[in-house]
């Protein structure tokens, strides 16, 4: 009798047990797209206050995490303030950046000119209260006088990090279209899976689409000649034209998501930012290019008409 | 008649909650509280200067407490029964009219009871230094409050499973690495077989979806994790009284 | 008993029983089989990436070694004073300094163990990944990390005859992983604050030791950028390690001595 109640507690607990981890792999808070921890330009905005820069590398938001390995990463370990700023937001952009920044590696670089110093996250003599105590911290940690020019390192090794914090969060749309174009420069094929990925977990994100549209691009250029004045080759063609469709259905989704209130720097309600009108914009007018590329100008006419309905400028485009 | 909560239980509750405080365990969540009130001051010295800003801060401070609680219920759970059996306090105890699942529960209680006071004896101070200047859902924060002391009951039920099988080092290690870890865990093996088996009480944090304004969770979502918080517990608890009512004192 | 001999002999106890209890081999298991974790993961089939496994490793072997350093300087005295077996030393010719030097050189000398058998471990992987190791700045990395076991044993011992284990043993960890953030807070604020605020961060500034002091982890890490440290700022960084160690050594042991048994 008392084993029959032994038997029975212990399959009662392993019962339960069973059920909560069902439950509990069923609900997920987290789960959802968008969010201001995973906003861009949210995380500018906190990035650059004075509470971020006295919190340090202290943070709790796999975005800003993400962040500031990047920056750090880049520029050999050494902590300057945020700095990276909309240049680096679109996915356009991105890619546009990263290729300039492989193409300085080991070169010294006065970055942003136009916004002067990058104040150092460990301060200059001048500005430190802590005496010796930080004239020491400033030997044992990589710090450098924000006067002098920034060194640019190698951005391949920041490829396992976007690796873990796309698995730590599957909705962490920044982390497969940076990584994606980073893992481009090393091996373009493992990108556009790492991309597919990032679609299967959040379809409805247009800026996966657009960022696979640009991989593609590059992939057709390394493929073949591209350019307007000569025949596309039928290899080339095919890319393209997968190219083409990515374009097609960022933009569909994009302009399903754009609220009506965008103002003139591209900012609207429901956390669309400038950047998104960017990638919206970029995918609106890829697909007009790419179709009429492809051989259909007609149909690219009438995109342009459908798209101008959002943005106007895709008037120019009609030929 | 009195129930046997208030004859065994009780009694349990009662004597572990002072023997932390004969210990000075209180000087815990002083320390806690100091540090925060620390990190909180001087923010509002630097200033908030933007409204994200304050989102930072308040996703930071409450995510720090509830570190704070979580850790300080593994830890208080955590020696309750090793401290016992070593210091050879529990055959007093047991030569009582006291079923050793009182026992069980009253240290299980006790040590959701603490790191429920250290919860929210420092959730006042940040709901009062901090700033809510961008939109926050209501409905979350009543789910976040909802949730977090289902989930101190799942921390507090983890290590006491688990020193019941394991040396105190390594039920401690594995404990935290649950409590603290089980929903990157789920996540980076996912494809091990029956991971999803492991107690997550990570997954009843709102705090994310809180300080991102994000709406509450259907009623049906917040009802299956408070079930699965409670058949977690009671789960845990059960192959604990099985663990306890075998083993040979 | 001569008090050289009995310092070696306490150190002994102290390291055998942080290797008898298994607290230690856990501790190192865990962070192997995080390392393990991370040297088998796969990124893509790219080859190389040594920055990440680099990075994982060194903060893993700082952290583990760290947390096994304060969970056994802060049980060392508060358990004998609960098991009593404090008197049956104290009835030999041992005088109090000893006892505590012989502690404290015992808990260093498991921090010694640790770090070589993850030595062990993360050089073999560096290899495996094709990955170099510059040995100048990690083996100063390794030697700036064990003077600050030096300072946190100290803190430890002190905090445990003022606090409960526990008490003892979060305020520990606390400086351990919030001190980097209180030194940052501290730059921050200080022109924001009042002259007396300000008086209260600079005694902060120099009361409590900064671990970020200790951490070369960050030029390991990009060490194709940066040489090893000086000596003379090396010498500089064992004279504030020893400024410390010495400073709450002296006040744990004025504690201890007062202290009724």
């Amino acid at each position: 009798m008392r084993g029959a109640k032994q038997h029975l507690g212990w399959l009662v607990a392993l019962l339960l047990l069973v059920v909560a981890g069902w439950l509990g792999a069923h609900v997920d808070p987290n789960a959802y797209a968008g969010g201001r921890a995973r906003d861009e330009q949210e995380r500018l905005r906190r990035n650059s206050s004075a509470l971020a820069a006295m919190l340090g590398e202290f943070r709790t938001s796999l975005s800003d995490i993400m962040f500031i390995k990047t920056e750090r990463y880049l520029h050999g370990g050494v902590a300057y303030l945020p700095h990276m700023g909309d240049l680096a937001m679109s996915a356009e952009e991105l890619i546009d950046e990263v290729d300039e920044h492989q193409s300085e590696i080991g070169l010294e670089f006065l970055d942003h000119d136009e916004e002067g110093d990058v104040p150092t996250i460990i301060p200059t003599p001048e500005r430190d209260f802590r005496g010796w105590v930080g004239n020491l911290h400033r030997e044992v940690q990589p710090w450098r006088d924000p006067t002098k020019a920034h060194i640019h390192t190698d951005g391949r090794d920041l490829i396992p990090w976007f690796r873990l914090m796309t698995r730590a969060d599957s909705h962490y749309i920044r982390g497969y279209t940076a990584g994606g174009f980073w893992l481009n420069m090393a091996d373009p094929e493992a990108a556009l899976a790492f991309i597919e990925e990032g679609i299967q977990h959040n379809p409805q994100e247009f800026q996966l689409y657009v960022s696979r549209g640009f991989l593609l691009i590059r992939e057709a250029r390394r493929t073949g000649v591209t350019t307007s004045d000569v025949e596309l080759e039928p290899e080339v063609a095919a890319i393209l034209e997968r190219a083409r469709d990515d374009f097609r259905k960022a933009a569909q989704l994009a302009l399903v998501k754009r609220p009506d209130d965008v103002d003139e720097e591209g900012f609207g309600s429901g956390g669309w930012g400038s950047y998104h009108e960017n990638d919206a914009l970029a995918a609106s007018r890829m697909d007009i290019l790419l179709t009429r590329r492809l051989g259909d100008p007609d149909l690219a006419n009438q995109l342009a008409h459908r798209y101008a309905n959002t943005f106007p400028e895709m008037l120019e485009m009609l030929q | 008649m009195r129930s046997a909560f208030h004859m065994a239980v009780w009694p349990i509750v009662r004597a572990t909650v002072l023997e932390a405080a004969r210990r000075k365990d209180i000087a815990v969540l002083a320390i806690f509280m100091v540090a925060l009130l620390f990190v909180l001051g001087s923010a509002r010295v630097v200033g908030l200067e933007r409204p994200a800003a304050g989102t930072f801060l308040l996703n930071l401070s409450l995510t720090l407490i509830i570190g704070g609680a979580h850790l300080v219920t593994l830890l208080v759970a955590a020696r309750q029964i090793p401290d016992e059996i070593e210091q050879r306090t529990l055959y007093p105890l047991l030569a009582r009219p006291i079923h050793r699942s009182h026992v069980l529960i009253g240290k299980w209680l006790a040590a959701c009871l603490m790191g429920l006071a250290l919860f929210f004896s420092l959730f006042i101070p940040v709901w009062l230094l901090v700033p809510r200047l961008e939109h926050y859902e209501t409905g979350t924060l009543i789910q976040l409050l909802t949730l977090q002391p289902m989930a101190l009951m799942v921390t507090a039920a983890v290590p006491l499973f688990l020193t019941l099988c394991f040396p105190r080092g390594l039920a401690m290690a594995l404990a935290l690495l649950i409590v603290l870890g089980a929903d990157y865990l789920v996540r980076f093996v996912d494809g091990f077989p029956l991971i999803w088996l492991v107690p997550n009480p990570s997954r009843l944090n709102m705090v994310l979806r809180y300080t991102d304004g994000i709406a509450p969770l259907s009623f049906w979502g917040w009802s299956a994790l408070m079930l699965a918080a409670l058949f977690w517990t009671a789960s845990l608890l059960l192959l604990s009284r099985q663990l306890f009512e075998r083993r040979a004192l | 008993m001569n008090q050289a001999r009995a310092i070696g002999v306490i150190a002994r106890s102290v390291l055998l029983e942080a290797i008898r209890r298994k607290e230690i081999y856990l501790l190192i298991a865990i962070c192997f089989a995080l390392i393990g974790f991370v040297l088998s993961m796969d990124f893509f089939g790219l080859g190389g990436l040594i920055k990440f496994y680099r990075e994982v490793s060194l903060r893993l072997i700082g952290t583990f070694t760290a947390v096994a350093v304060i969970l056994l300087a802060t049980r060392q005295l508060p358990r004998e004073f609960e098991l009593r077996t404090i008197y049956p030393l104290m009835a030999r010719p041992v005088s109090r300094w000893a006892f505590i030097m012989g502690k404290g050189l015992g808990v260093f000398l498991a921090a010694v163990f640790c770090f070589l058998l993850f030595i062990l471990i993360y050089t073999p992987g560096m290899l495996f990944l094709g990955g170099e190791i510059a040995w100048g700045l990690f083996l100063q990395h390794i030697y700036l990390q064990l003077l600050q076991m030096f300072v946190l044993t100290a803190a430890a011992f002190l905090l445990s005859l003022c606090f409960s284990k526990s008490g003892a043993l979060t305020m520990v960890l606390l400086l351990y992983f919030a001190s980097t953030l209180l030194s940052s807070i501290s730059v921050s604020i200080y022109e924001l604050t009042t002259p007396l605020g300000q008086g209260l961060l600079t005694i902060l500034n120099y009361g409590l030791p900064q671990v970020a002091l200790f951490d070369l982890s960050g030029k390991a890490l990009h060490s194709e950028l940066w040489s090893p440290l000086s000596l003379p700022i090396m010498a500089a960084l064992t004279l504030y390690a020893a400024f410390y160690t010495l400073v709450y050594g002296t006040i744990a042991y004025a504690l201890f001595r007062r202290r009724p048994l």
